[in-house]
């Protein structure tokens, strides 16, 4: 909402400057900040004066004029509008104006005549569709002065973002009230007498509420004869800057008393009101009415109408309808001020899809006190503006007066909430400035909550007001901090931290993807994803939570690769869901590890060979992880998988928790991505109960031995090291895998296979003897079980 | 005559840089500045045409004769470095080092892991729970009332089953305070989900780290003062700090925090658009009706409640300015962090 500032300054006293102004305003949390509301080019569009006009000796419906423009002489300038004339006060745009269409102004020629402008219309300026004939100004206007300056009468607009719980700022005076107590000031409301006809306004009308939850209150004012015209300039000044586009008299001042009070009102052409009665009621079931922007709507019973004796003519606190709007012919008016429930007008502007200033309000709730007076004032104002006489009192149907509510405010409560020692003179001070009137004994303010503030009703609404006017940067700060004595950590959180720590420092790049994918980019990666469905996505290809992080990575991967980074080590730590009917948020989920890597661990460089990927190499990623961080052994097995090729199924103890291998291409669209891939389910409790137990280091030698068989090609490497460990006895602390070899000088079908073992004993030196024993026992355990021979050294 | 003074002049200049007996890498860049295309010698050299017409010869036989001497000088001492150099190390010590590639946090994880670091030295434990979420936790508990135009200021995404995507951490506020009995002094930090369009500045997720503290007599002061020494641990000492009154349904009173623009000081900027400030978060007092949807007597105790978006804080840090580079995962853009 914007406001203006010469307007505010009508209701207080202020002596701030705009911008301190808002700053003052955002202190007291209604954030302010000054804005622009007139295009910049407004400043090349000065006002002229027209000294004289002769016809252009070539063309009928050109003039030519010269405008005196303020300056050393007038300028030349020819028009085509035939209502312009010498002595008139225009607005003209100089050679150099740049209208938001493009369109330049020029020195120009027309039919041979220099023209060094332009004159403008309404509609050239976008200020109305008005496009008969140019703009005529105001007779007094400074010539020369900018559209700029002359339109918004040298006042400026201030954008308020207001919070939900503050309709009450929603108009000056509520921002006004604010203020007055800020500033110590005092708030003055416009006062006026109105003038009635001796007719009194109940022989012409009628309310009825059927239904008075929804509409508690319903008030209306009759204006007869009127002439609709243009507004004055000073009322057009202010709405313009409070962002609202000129209409009419009367609907101008409508929009003028919303923007004074904050409470929307409407005006109906009493013509059209057929049988002197105005009925609030529920719509019925797909009962139609076409509203003031022409569109025809089809309604429910959550749409609550304003009806005359025969049909529908607006939605309650949304919009008017189009067939009893105010129009150019209209004389009689009748005015509506009134009351809708918030949840009501809602749920009305949320079936229409339609959201106007009044249902804006309505929805935050308005003042149902204070609908005498906006009533009485926007038919004063009327009269002023369009002329007319008012009749005898206002109809108003009220059956259950809404009473302010009473409200207790502890002043040590407020003290210890807010932290500060305020005392209670001072805290009268401030509810007193925002109209929150109470009494006060033994430091218990009883306040009467006016009801234009229905945010508070608590006493915890009150301590923010004190806070709030106090100062929230006046509350002091404490020296000292208290620490709880408790612990509450419940997370993995610390266990994922070491994993990513380790990823990183291994060289991968930790990526955060989008948990968004399409319905159908749910590969089964561990067989069981059954993804959560959105019921309102943004996008068709983001209408699911990831049930896995393969499609996350696989786009990264593409998106990378697609800009020739294929040397790509990634991972990804991050929640993946499921359905499971036995939550109550109806999905589980679960923390998910995932690593792709593709093209080459490290390029050749001139002392290193280059480091090429396979799947061993992911194998190896995961082993160190989970062993070297939790002390967890990952058993891998070979398995049949629709998305990889070389797939393995990677277990913790009895239970499969990841799978790994070479990514098949994923989909159409992710077709160009290889790489490998593994994605791991991280256990909740991983790690938890590890507890790391010192083992001596053994100060005796140890002795290394090289092993080298011959086995059939077809067995696992696995079976014959779990033998070797099996058979090796207590010395053997470590043996490892250095060469592996099929083909020339092997016999077909066989392979070969060299260990370096390594003997130590924690209480002696190991001898040569000893050694040799473990040794044969070995090589017998393998040919026993695997008919191996040991391999003659090359 | 000062045109024949200056070359004087600039022998006796050249002398002195060569005095402090410069390394290999000063040497070449002397000899760009006497001997370049734009050095000062032959800035002298486009001078000829000032000294008289008689004198010229002998003004540049003087110049030749420096730039000669310049010359064979740098020279001599580049071969004499050289020629150390090999007698130190029989290897080439320039040839490139192996290459290890490192590996990188995201910058988002980076930023949680500052806030974690902080926090935890104030005394926070972390805590943490499902991105999809029931309503009641999402909203209910939290003191939105249904049809409230409060609930309008979160866009939320609904599933099929009618929970739906948290849109802030605060539901994992609402289990910790039914599963604890105070004292309470965690932060939750996690991923957050809104309904919006795409563009540099929103993202349809984000993550926060919001923090709650349940005691008796917690006042607000004590929050001012936790996020003010958060403030100053992570944007610096000289952080200045603004609460600006607002409105949260679960916080009563509520405030947004600025802190002042640590690129322009305060001055007002392109980044803070002019005001000086940047918003980092909301807070406030936790509202009765919260305490009173987890069953904690609001007599008894009092407590606050603060929340921050990490990606608008990383990104003010970073100086990223299209929040769509951190769900991009471009190498490049990863392996600067
Ligand atoms: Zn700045």
């Amino acid at each position: 909402m914007n406001i203006s500032y010469n307007w505010l300054k009508e209701y207080i006293d202020i002596d701030l400057e705009p911008a301190d102004l808002a700053a003052k305003l955002t202190d007291a949390g209604l954030e302010a900040v000054i804005v622009e509301t007139l295009p910049e080019y407004f400043e090349n569009i000065v006002v002229g004066h027209v000294v004289s006009k002769e016809k252009h000796p070539d063309a009928d419906k050109l003039s030519v004029c010269m405008i005196d423009l303020g300056d050393d002489e007038p300028r030349q300038i020819i028009c085509g509008a035939p209502n312009i004339d010498a002595g008139q006060n225009v607005p003209v745009a100089t050679i150099g104006t740049t209208f938001p269409d493009g369109m330049k102004i020029k020195k120009a020629k027309l039919r041979g005549v220099v023209s060094n402008g332009m004159v403008c219309s309404e509609r050239e300026l976008d200020l109305s569709e008005d496009h008969a004939g140019i703009m005529v100004l105001d007779e007094n206007a400074e010539l020369g002065m900018d559209m700029k300056a002359y339109l918004s009468g040298s006042d400026v607009s201030i954008e308020l973002d207001l919070t939900p719980d503050r309709p009450d700022a929603l108009g000056h005076i509520g921002v006004a009230r604010d203020l007055a107590a800020l500033l110590g000031l005092e708030m003055h409301k416009p006062e006026f007498e109105i003038t009635e006809s001796s007719t009194p306004t109940s022989s012409m009308v009628s309310i009825e509420l059927e239904d008075t939850d929804a509409c508690p209150r319903y008030a209306a004012r009759i204006v007869k004869n009127v002439t609709i015209a243009e507004s004055p300039a000073w009322m057009r000044q202010r709405l313009q800057a409070a962002g609202i586009r000129s209409i009419n008299n009367v609907v101008d001042a409508a929009n003028y008393v919303l923007m004074e009070t904050g409470h929307p009102l409407h005006t109906f052409d009493l013509r059209y009101v057929e049988g002197e009665k105005i009925i609030v009621r529920r719509a019925t079931d797909k009962e139609k009415i076409t509203t003031l922007d022409g569109k025809e709507r089809e309604l429910d019973d959550s749409v609550l109408l304003i009806c005359d004796g025969v049909k529908p003519v607006a939605v309650a606190g949304i919009m008017g309808g189009e067939n009893s709007e105010v129009k150019d012919d209209t004389t009689d008016l009748l005015l509506e001020s009134a009351y809708f429930e918030p949840v009501v007008v809602r749920r009305g502007a949320k079936k229409l899809q339609l959201s106007t200033d009044a249902s804006h309000r309505f929805e935050r709730g308005t003042d149902p006190n204070g609908i005498p007076y906006a009533l009485d004032r926007l038919a004063t104002l009327i009269v002023q503006v369009a002329g007319g006489e008012i009749t005898e009192g206002q109809v108003d149907a009220y059956p259950n007066t809404i009473e302010p509510a009473e409200v207790a405010l502890r002043a040590d409560r407020c003290n210890a909430i807010l932290g500060t020692d305020i005392d209670t003179a001072t805290m009268g001070k401030i509810l007193n400035g925002l109209e929150l009137f109470h009494t006060e004994s033994d430091g218990v303010f009883q306040v009467k909550v006016p009801t234009f503030r229905p945010d508070i009703t608590r006493e915890i609404d009150l301590v923010e007001e004190v806070g709030r006017i106090y100062g929230y940067n006046n509350i002091p700060l404490p020296n000292h901090f208290r620490i709880a004595n408790k612990t509450n950590q419940k997370t993995p959180d610390q266990m994922r931290e070491k994993i990513i720590d380790h990823l990183a420092a291994v060289g991968f790049n930790q990526i955060y993807g989008n948990g968004l994918l399409a319905v159908d980019e749910h590969p089964l990666v561990f067989g069981d994803e059954e993804a959560m469905l959105l019921a309102n996505p943004l996008s068709r290809d983001m209408a699911s939570m990831r049930s896995s992080l393969l499609i996350g990575m696989a786009k990264v991967a593409d998106y990378n690769i697609n800009r020739r980074q294929s040397d790509l080590r990634l991972f990804e730590l991050g929640q993946v869901s499921t359905i499971d009917t036995g939550s109550d948020t109806g999905a589980r989920e679960t923390s998910h590890l995932g690593i792709f890597i593709s093209g080459e661990i490290r390029n050749k460089q001139w002392s290193q060979a280059a480091e090429p990927t396979d799947v061993f190499h992911m194998k190896g990623v995961l082993i160190s992880t989970f062993r070297d961080l939790f002390g967890v052994e990952l058993k891998f097995l070979a398995a049949e998988h629709d998305l990889l090729t070389e797939a393995m199924l990677v277990f913790m103890g009895e239970d499969i928790v990841g799978v790994l291998g070479n990514l098949k291409p994923v989909n159409q669209s992710l077709k160009s991505v290889s790489g490998i891939y593994a994605e791991i389910r991280i256990p909740e409790n991983l790690g938890l109960n590890r507890a790391i137990q010192y083992k001596k280091v053994s100060i005796y030698p140890a002795v290394e031995r090289d092993l080298s068989i011959l086995i059939d090609s077809r067995i696992a490497y696995g079976e014959i090291n779990d033998a070797i460990k099996k058979n090796a006895g207590k010395s053997l602390v470590y043996s490892r895998l250095y060469d592996i070899y099929e083909g020339k000088s092997i016999a077909s079908g066989k392979k070969s296979l060299t260990f370096r073992l390594v003997f130590q004993n924690e209480k002696r030196t190991l001898t040569e003897k000893e050694i040799d024993k473990d040794f044969k026992r070995i090589l017998q355990g393998l040919e026993n079980a695997y008919n191996a021979t040991l391999r003659e050294a090359i | 005559m000062s045109l024949f003074k200056k070359v004087d002049e600039l022998r006796s200049e050249f002398k002195q840089a060569l005095a402090s007996s410069p390394a290999l890498s000063d040497l070449e860049r002397i000899r760009q500045d006497f001997l370049g295309r734009k050095g000062v010698i032959n800035d002298l050299f486009k001078k000829m045409k000032e000294v008289d017409a008689e004198r010229r010869a002998e003004f540049g036989g003087l110049i030749n004769e420096l730039k000669l001497e310049v010359h064979d000088y740098i020279e001599e001492q580049i071969n004499e470095h050289r020629a150390e150099d090999k007698a130190i190390s029989s290897v080439d010590v320039s040839l490139p080092g192996v290459h290890y590639e490192r590996g990188t946090l995201h910058p988002i994880e980076s930023t949680l892991r500052d806030f974690k670091q902080i926090f935890h030295r104030l005394g926070f434990s972390v805590a943490e729970g499902p991105e999809i979420e029931t309503q009641w936790r999402n909203f209910d508990a939290l003191n939105f009332p249904p049809e409230h135009p409060a609930r309008d200021m979160q866009d939320t995404f609904f599933l099929k089953n009618d929970s739906v995507l948290r849109t802030h951490t605060s539901p994992v506020q609402v289990r910790l305070m039914l599963e604890e009995k105070p004292p309470i002094r965690s932060i939750m930090p996690g991923r957050v989900y809104r309904n919006e369009a795409i563009d540099a500045g929103h993202y349809c997720l984000f993550h926060q780290v919001e923090g709650l503290y349940v005691d008796e007599n917690v006042t607000m002061g004590e929050l001012k003062a936790t996020l003010e020494l958060f403030c100053r641990e992570y944007f610096g000492e000289n952080v200045k700090l603004r609460f600006r009154p607002s409105f949260f349904p679960f916080t009563e009173p509520s405030s947004e925090m600025d802190v002042s623009c640590f690129l322009c000081g305060g001055k007002g900027c392109r980044v803070c658009k002019q005001t000086g400030w940047l918003e980092i978060g909301g807070c406030g007092m936790v509202d009765p009706n919260v305490f009173k949807s987890v069953d904690i007597d609001s007599e008894k105790y009092t407590g606050y409640a603060f929340g921050m978006g990490i990606e608008r804080i990383a990104m003010m840090k970073y100086g990223i300015t299209d929040i769509r580079l951190l769900f991009e995962n471009d190498v490049r853009f990863l392996k600067q962090f």
